[in-house]
């Protein structure tokens, strides 16, 4: 049968179906068996019987022919036996013969073969016939088509005295073509029955599976995340215990499955809202999640990353780098100090960045990495601005005692050269020449007094100022300039501005290096607005500051000097500020640098936007601090001076 | 029993399939023509026939006798019998009163009782025919004496050309058929013979040309599977002959029925069928030939009786003691 492993895999219909079958084939072929050989050994005495029946009556009419030796007579006789009436009946005399009392042939079917008075072949068989005294059956096992066949051998006797012997042979080939018929039958019956005992099977276990296949349908729901279903309660009885059963572990997963939802949920707002950028990556360096903070800083959307692995966002510089901290924590699960690297984000920017990695562990093994990505651009700026100031510095207390070197013998030069000058009065060569002289001479010296205002210690006389009379009194000395140059110059004060603490001097020349660049870069003409406004301070800035304010809370003064002027290019903002910067011929460079320094001395803070084209504007924010009862001193110089730091 | 047999069809001797079929003709000829001369109720002309030649154009014959029968104006009957020599006792007794017998019966029945002549038939012009020694297709067998130590079979012990001639030559050559063949048999008809040889029953056998000629003509089956190896000298053909007692008028007009045949056209049809030309008369002294034959045989057979038991008559012969 089945090997069990099948028969085991089998639906339950196939088993039912299969075990009625094979009763079936069971109960029938034992059946067949029986009425088989029950109808063999009905079919072959019948057969005997006819065969008996044939000779004895071939016997009784060949008493007289063979007496008188009636050889054609006797072969008639035999002719017609095998002939048979009936043409569509079955012939089943294989042969027939009279044989003499010698045993020879007198006449045979097969009168060819079996000459007339030719004695027979000499066998037992034979030799058994001829001696019978009675009817003899005997079983001869091969003719020519193959069929057994019965031997019926019958003396002929007259008085008592045998005369000779028929011999008729019946062939069992129609025997065994009804055994065939029959067997076919019963193989047909049993197919049917068969057949009907699938269809039966398959009814009978449809009403068992049909639950089954529903609650099957079910769980299926359940793995593919459907847990909102309920199957309804079929009646009593096992099937309805395994239903409630299962309904019962649908509201448990259900229940556990928002749990987790819940928890997830948690984690990943945790996740998402950190300070630093978290991404995490599998094992194949294939990234699993990333949060919000990523997206904001370095641009990319969690679906754009999803499955990509670091190197979309790292410079190609950074990959070896990067690859080696990953197979660390990975394979080694070791802390790795924090690097810093760079990002590309999702413009093309490059953003700097601290990165950590931390192995997340299952057991003993890493099964993901989480990174941390830290955005550390302002303190690079800061690290930047330090290192500048720090470079500045240095070449200023350089630069600064080449001047003082410097300006002596150039006063001692100019004085010479004017000497000469009044000593030859000629408009010759030589005055023209010594013209030259002190034009140039003029110019060195005020690039030594412009490098002696760069470098030199920045020294600020402080004093009660009103930043708004500053800068009436530097609009009216470039007033000149500005008319030349058709500049519109636009006003808005604002009145209550603070007097505030200043170098009233050194103030001057800040605002006058920026409104003459500006009106440098509109010798076509346009328009320069200058605003001033106040702004207080949050107000846990108080915190640790006690006494009267006079009003007036401490803040920052806002000055912003906007230009419709040429502007400057995105490449060029950020080098303004550097020392021998310049865009124009006659420029040295050194005018937005002193700004810089002058406004920072003050704790202040200076920004420029600008669009190319369209202009620019500078932004300075000065702090002030109202005049306090002051309780201890060192808290008035640490309030500003953090101010400063900061920005 | 035996009707229930037949019907099986498990035995069913054609001879008796024959002989049940013919008499049961018989009765319903005899009922035709009661009917017909009904007003007369006079005796029937009772005719013999023997299996030896008719048995197989038994229906022929029978239109040939109810030809006769209408010319002579009298019930015919017919009378069927196996062998010439019942059909001789039948005649002697006046059991019958025509038959159509071989010409040893005749000169038998001539000498013993007064059997006359009637007529006899026309056959290619002459009322003569051969005997022929006929062998299975395939035999070697050229010549009749090939076959010493075969099997052979005889029509019937009193016919011409199936045993006298034969036996006549084998005279000749010093031998009787017990001799000269391994044995042989009665077939009781020159068809049956013809069988006998294309089933390979027998090795050889003698037949009447007419038959032969008759089945080749008509039923081949048989005679395409036999050859002619042996045709002997022509003798006077198979006459009808009449009882002596029968009144010479009716003698006359039942001859002149005979050979008048052939003048009107059912007789023509009738004898095209059976491949007779016509009937003559003839004497007697033309069935000399035979009767020197059978004189030649009787002597030979009576120089052999002298050494053992010659052979009894009227049975069928049982073969050469081995
Ligand atoms: N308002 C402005 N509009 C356009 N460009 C400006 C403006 N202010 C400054 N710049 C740019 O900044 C550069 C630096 O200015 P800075 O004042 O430091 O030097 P300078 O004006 O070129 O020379 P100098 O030392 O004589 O002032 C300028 O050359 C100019 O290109
Ligand atoms: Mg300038």
């Amino acid at each position: 049968m089945l090997p069990g492993n099948i028969y085991r895999r089998m639906a339950l219909t196939g088993k039912v179906s299969l075990v009625i079958v094979s009763i079936i084939i069971l109960v029938a072929s034992s059946i067949s068996v029986f009425i088989i050989r029950e109808e063999k050994k009905l079919l072959e005495s019948e057969l005997k019987k006819r065969g008996a029946e044939i000779a004895r009556n071939l016997s009784r009419l060949s008493i007289k022919p063979v007496l008188h030796e009636e050889v054609w007579g006797l072969y008639g006789l035999i002719k017609e036996i095998i002939k048979g009436e009936d043409p569509s009946s079955e012939n089943i005399v294989a042969y027939a013969m009279v044989l003499n009392r010698k045993g020879e042939v007198l006449a045979h079917s097969d009168p060819k073969k079996f000459r007339v008075w030719s004695p027979l072949e000499k066998n037992s068989l034979n030799e058994m016939a001829m001696a019978s005294q009675g009817l003899l059956i005997q079983t001869i096992h091969q003719d020519v088509e193959g069929d057994q066949i019965y031997d019926v051998a019958l003396p002929i006797f007259i008085d008592n005295e045998r005369i000779g012997v028929v011999r008729v042979g019946v062939t069992r080939r129609y025997v065994d073509a009804a055994l065939e018929r029959i067997t076919l039958n019963i193989i047909l019956i049993t197919g049917i029955l068969g057949l009907m005992g699938v269809a039966l099977g398959v009814i009978l276990t449809g009403r068992v599976t049909r639950p089954l296949r529903k609650l099957t349908d079910f769980v299926r729901g359940i793995s593919s995340g459907r847990l909102d279903r309920r199957i309804e309660i079929s009646p009593d009885g096992e099937i309805g215990q395994l239903t409630s059963a299962f309904n019962q572990m649908a509201i448990d997963l259900d229940k556990r499955t928002r749990e987790i939802a819940e928890s997830e949920r948690k984690y990943r707002s945790l996740f998402d809202f950190a300070e630093d950028s978290m991404m995490r990556l599998d094992r194949s360096g294939k990234v699993l999640a990333v949060n919000k903070r990523e997206e904001w800083i370095i641009g990319y959307h969690e679906d754009e990353l999803l499955g990509k692995e670091l190197t979309t966002i790292l410079p190609e510089r950074y990959w070896d780098l990067f690859i080696n901290i990953f197979r660390e924590t990975i394979d080694k699960n070791k802390k790795v100090p924090t690097s810093e690297i760079e990002v590309v984000s999702k413009d093309g920017r490059l953003i700097p960045m601290e990165l950590d990695l931390t192995g997340i562990c299952e057991g003993d093994r890493v099964v993901s990495v989480q990174i941390h990505l830290r955005d550390i651009t302002k303190r690079k700026l800061l690290e930047k601005q330090v290192e500048q100031s720090r470079r500045l510095s240095d070449l200023g207390e350089f630069a600064g005692g080449i001047a003082h070197e410097v300006r002596n013998p150039l006063a001692r030069i100019m004085m010479g050269a004017y000497t000469l000058k009044e000593a030859a009065p000629d408009k010759g060569e030589r005055a023209r020449a010594l013209d030259n002289i002190l034009k140039g001479v003029v110019d060195l010296n005020r690039f030594v007094t412009e490098l002696l205002n760069y470098t030199g210690r920045m020294e600020l006389q402080r004093d009660k100022t009103d930043i708004n009379k500053i800068l009436d009194s530097t609009l009216f000395n470039l007033t000149e300039e500005a008319v030349r140059s058709r500049v519109k110059i636009t006003l808005k004060l604002d009145p209550e501005l603070p007097k505030a603490n200043v170098d009233g001097v050194k103030m001057d020349q800040v605002f006058s290096n920026i409104i003459r660049n500006a009106i440098q870069a509109m010798p076509d003409g346009g328009a320069l607005t200058i605003i001033t406004d106040y702004k207080p301070c949050p107000v846990d800035m108080h915190m640790g500051m006690k006494g009267k304010t006079n009003g007036v809370k401490p803040g920052l003064i806002k000055i912003s000097l906007s230009d419709t002027g040429s502007g400057i290019s995105k490449k060029d903002i950020g080098k303004i500020f550097n020392p021998f910067f310049t865009t124009r011929a006659k420029g040295i460079g050194l005018g937005l640098v002193l700004v810089h320094r002058i406004v920072e001395a003050h704790g202040g803070k200076i920004d420029v936007e600008s669009r190319e084209g369209e202009g620019c504007i500078f932004k300075i924010l000065l702090p002030f601090v109202p005049d306090y009862q002051y309780h201890d001193e060192e808290e008035v110089k640490i309030t500003p001076k953090r101010n400063s730091e900061r920005s | 029993m035996f009707f229930a047999l037949i019907r099986k069809g498990y035995i069913m001797p054609k001879k008796f399939r024959c002989f049940i079929f013919a008499l049961t003709l018989t009765f319903l000829l005899r009922a035709d023509i009661a009917a017909q001369y009904a007003v007369a109720s006079q005796e029937p002309l009772r005719i013999g026939l023997t299996a030896v030649i008719v048995e197989d154009f038994l229906q022929l014959n029978r239109h040939l006798l109810q030809y006769v029968g209408e010319k002579i104006g009298m019930p015919v009957e017919l009378v069927l019998r196996k062998s010439y020599q019942e059909m001789n006792d039948m005649l002697e007794k006046g059991e019958v009163d025509v038959a159509f017998v071989c010409s040893p019966p005749y000169i038998l029945g001539h000498e013993k009782f007064g059997l006359e002549l009637l007529v006899v038939p026309q056959i290619d012009g002459q009322p003569l025919y051969y005997s022929y020694v006929v062998v299975p297709k395939d035999s070697e067998a050229k010549r009749f004496e090939d076959l010493r130590g075969k099997v052979y079979a005889f029509s019937d012990p009193l016919s011409n050309s199936g045993k006298l001639v034969p036996t006549y030559f084998l005279a000749k050559m010093g031998e009787t058929p017990e001799t000269f063949f391994k044995g042989y048999i009665y077939s009781h008809s020159h068809y049956n013979s013809i069988e006998a040889v294309a089933v390979g029953l027998v090795d050889g056998a003698s037949v009447d040309s007419y038959v032969w000629d008759l089945a080749d003509a008509t039923d081949p089956r048989f005679t395409k599977k036999t050859k002619i190896i042996e045709k002997f000298i022509p003798f006077p053909f198979t006459p009808f002959v009449i009882r002596k007692e029968i009144d010479p008028v009716l003698k006359e007009r039942i001859r002149g029925a005979f050979l008048n045949m052939h003048s009107d056209a059912k007789g023509r049809e009738i004898l095209s069928k059976l491949r007779i030309d016509k009937f003559v008369k003839v004497p007697d002294s033309f069935y000399n030939p035979v009767r020197k034959m059978l004189n030649f045989v009787k002597d030979s057979k009576i120089q052999e009786a002298k050494k053992p038991a010659g052979p009894k008559v009227g049975i069928t012969k049982s073969p050469k003691e081995r």
